[in-house]
């Protein structure tokens, strides 16, 4: 579903993605982990076409993100590490304005839009300006617009951060369900024990490079992902 | 600590005018080269303006023994013009600035805090003062030779003005934040919207009046120094300091420094309340209503819409020519007889006039086309929720030309309006209405493009405070005054070929320049501002 093959991207002299290389399928949750400054948003963003890239390619459903951003851009959904969505709209007029971008139709979206909104307990918020909205409600506002178009594939950068128990547990099970049906997840995070519960695969990043991918078990064997995160970390530095 | 966070401020100030966009980077020389010019040409456009209300009134009331008053009246302008030039920004600067829970978080005195966000506040008063200060002070200087003692009261009393000025922006700013606290978002825009248009009703008036004001003062002069001696004593005393009298020098700082003080412990008391308070309306509940889906470009044009009607500041900023074109076709519809009656008498002594009020007429539908600078800020008020756009199934080009279309159908469809109302008021036939009209759409959609290439050549996505994009960016000031600087090479065109070329043909010609310069930016923007907007 997502194929990340050889990516660079350079800020002037440094090198923020070297060379990195990942391949998410259908079904799959794929969490990339990382310390601060790894490299993670950045690859994250050159994967969703916000962000151009010095070399390498990206394929979405394979197709190239640089060849045919539009029809790669319409198969998948970005959810950023912080949501700033448009004050001036309420909920429901920001829901709409994707419904329609992605071309969801009315009757879908009514649908989609109640049933996640009941579910992340937004639905009575929903006319308030999102100005008004708390960082956790903006972060269920951009999920639910993450899902209300179907997406085969979600990017999301730090995902849990700012939602309440409820709604972390809510979105793992979604993540799930999303999987079962034969979408792709992949996501960034910072904490470990969600990505060693939730993914199917994890690939660990630093200073822009690959250092360990592959199914839980290959990464961590016997051992906590913690521990064998700072190994890594460690060995690699 | 106060040094500190002024410090802070002037570097938010000077990163404003210095870097560019989300890398950090400075801006180029050349830019801020031309911002500079344009701040100071528009400073010096205002600036004359009352340096010719100076020279009118400075020589009589002086020669009348009433010099105070001259230093009074102008004295007066400074302060509303201070007061104007800070007051739609001091709400904002004061209260609502993105870093309050942070600054307010750390051992910092709300009080301080308070300090810093009037400097931000002060310059823009400061600015605005020393405008009509300068050129009171200049012609009083060139015209009755003073001292260096007299020269530097005048100064002393400009600093006390614009401390004034920046006290009563605060007092106004204070009321506006605990009004807004209980208003919900509509009404406080309505109530913006309304006061702003009559604030500008009010200024229009008096402007146009001013030279009639002003001789009815010199005529005048010995009865309204009179009352201001027995009514306004400060005021008095302000004009007495300009003229070196120290013990008047000395009352006029003891007055505005008290109040200064007065209000700033004030402020200073509430400042936390107000700069934390959410608004305490009713929170209305969402009812499920059945949806209506829509198409891609339908949608854009609706955001682009949302945006511009739910800020007051961009409203009423950039959106003021569709206000002027509908007063106006309303004007002219109720007062055509008498304006076909000036004209009959103007054209009577001047038959030439008859051939260009078609001209002039698409001139003046230009000038307020220009005031419409909806695109110019609208790539920059994406700020940090551009992410959404560019990570959409959309082309850079469908979000583009959504901003250009909104911007032009807010500025050409009330402009046709009032072409059409103007040229049937002026008893203009159909082949100079038609062109008439024409020429307004085409600088309409010219502006339009102008406006949105210079935004995507010069973006801002990093704003604290929106209004720093909408009211003094360069992409604004260029679109404003490259409008201006259109028409007056038109104009210089007509002078020129005027007298070669029948004038419905030189309209025809212009709106053609306009069309195919509008044509030339919008195939640019087309090609390279996409590219642009996709790497931002």
């Amino acid at each position: 579903m997502l194929r990340i093959e050889h990516l660079t991207k350079q800020y002037g002299e440094k090198k923020a993605v070297d060379d990195l290389s990942l391949h998410i399928k259908p079904g799959e949750i794929y969490g990339f982990i990382g310390h601060n400054g790894a490299g993670k948003t950045t690859t994250i963003k050159a994967c969703c076409g916000i962000l151009p890239f010095d070399s390498g390619e990206v394929y979405i459903g394979g197709k190239s993100i640089k060849e045919s951003p539009l029809g790669c851009k319409s198969m998948l959904a970005y959810i950023p590490d912080n949501p700033d969505l448009y004050d001036f709209m309420t909920g429901i007029q920001y829901l709409n304005f994707v419904a329609d971008i992605f071309g969801v139709s009315a009757s879908r979206r009514e649908e989609l839009i109640h049933l996640y909104a009941d579910t992340f307990e937004l639905t009575e918020d929903l006319a308030q300006p999102i100005s008004a909205y708390s960082h956790g409600m903006k972060q269920k506002l951009a999920i639910i617009s993450a899902l209300i178009h179907e997406p085969k594939l979600i990017i999301m950068d730090e995902p849990f951060v700012g939602l309440d128990p409820k709604a972390s547990h809510l979105l793992k099970e979604i993540m799930r369900k999303i999987c079962h049906e034969g979408g792709a997840i992949f996501f960034s995070t910072h904490v470990l024990e969600v990505a060693e519960k939730l993914c199917d695969q994890i690939a660990i990043i630093k200073g822009g490079r690959l250092i360990k991918s592959g199914t839980m078990e290959e990464v961590k064997g016997d051992e906590s992902l913690e521990s064998v995160f700072l190994e890594l970390e460690e060995n690699h530095g | 600590m106060v040094r500190v966070l002024i410090k802070k401020q002037l570097r938010e100030l000077g990163a404003f005018l210095f870097q560019r966009g989300k890398k950090g980077t400075r801006r180029s020389g050349g830019t801020l080269v031309l911002y500079v010019l344009l701040m100071v040409y528009a400073l010096c456009a205002v600036g004359w303006l009352f340096y010719m209300m100076a020279a009118e009134l400075c020589e009589p009331m002086v020669n009348g023994g009433l010099g105070w008053l001259y230093f009074a009246i102008m004295g007066i302008m400074a302060i509303v013009g201070g007061v104007f030039g800070s007051i739609f920004t001091a709400y904002s600067s004061l209260y609502r600035a993105k870093d309050n829970d942070l600054l307010l978080s750390m051992p910092v005195k709300p009080s301080a805090l308070l300090l810093a966000r009037m400097t931000g506040t002060y310059l823009m008063s400061l600015v605005f003062t020393l405008d009509i200060m300068v050129p009171t002070i200049l012609v009083y200087n060139i015209k009755i030779r003073t001292g260096l003692w007299m020269l530097a009261s005048e100064i002393l009393v400009t600093i006390l003005i614009s401390i004034f000025s920046l006290t009563l922006s605060c007092i106004l700013g204070w009321i506006i934040g605990l009004i807004s606290a209980h208003l919900k978002g509509g009404i406080k825009r309505f109530i913006s919207v309304a006061a702003t248009l009559g604030l500008l009703a009010i200024y229009f008036y008096v402007y146009t009046r001013v030279y009639r004001y002003l001789q009815l003062m010199v005529a005048n002069g010995d009865r309204i120094g009179d009352t201001v001696k027995k009514t306004l004593f400060p005021v008095y005393h302000m004009g007495l300091a300009c003229e070196g009298k120290g013990m008047s020098l000395v009352i006029s700082a003891a007055i505005v420094l008290a109040i200064f003080g007065l209000i700033y412990f004030a402020l200073s008391r509430s400042f936390i309340r107000i700069a934390t308070t959410k608004n305490s309306s009713v929170k209305a509940k969402y009812r499920e209503k059945t949806m209506r889906s829509g198409s891609q470009p339908a949608a854009l044009l609706k955001k682009e819409a949302k945006r511009f009607t739910g800020s007051t500041v961009y409203l009423v900023n950039c959106g003021l020519g569709t206000v002027l074109f509908l007063i106006g076709a309303a004007a002219v519809i109720i007062k055509g007889d008498y304006l076909r009656g000036l004209i009959a008498q103007i054209t009577q002594v001047f038959p030439a006039t008859q051939e260009v009020i078609p001209l002039l007429l698409a001139a003046s539908l230009a000038l307020i086309c220009s005031m419409n600078d909806i695109s110019a800020p609208s790539v920059s008020l994406e700020g940090k929720t551009i992410w959404i756009l560019q990570s959409m199934p959309v082309s850079a080009w469908m979000v583009l030309r959504a901003k250009l279309v909104f911007h032009v159908l807010m500025t050409a469809v009330p402009g046709l309006i009032c072409a059409i109302c103007s040229s049937a008021a002026l008893g203009l036939d159909f082949a100079d209405t038609a062109l008439v009209a024409l020429f307004a759409i085409a600088f309409a959609v010219f502006g339009a493009a102008m406006g949105l290439a210079m935004n995507l050549k010069i973006p801002n996505l990093d704003w604290v405070n929106e209004a720093t994009v909408i009211k003094q960016s360069l992409p604004v000031m260029i679109g404003i005054f490259g409008s201006w600087l259109a028409v007056l090479i038109l104009a210089g065109l007509y002078f020129l070929f005027g007298r070669i070329m029948p004038q419905l043909a030189y309209l025809a010609a212009a709106a053609a320049i306009i069309a195919a310069a509008a044509g030339f930016i919008t195939a640019w923007i087309k090609k390279k501002g996409t590219v642009i907007f996709a790497e931002l």
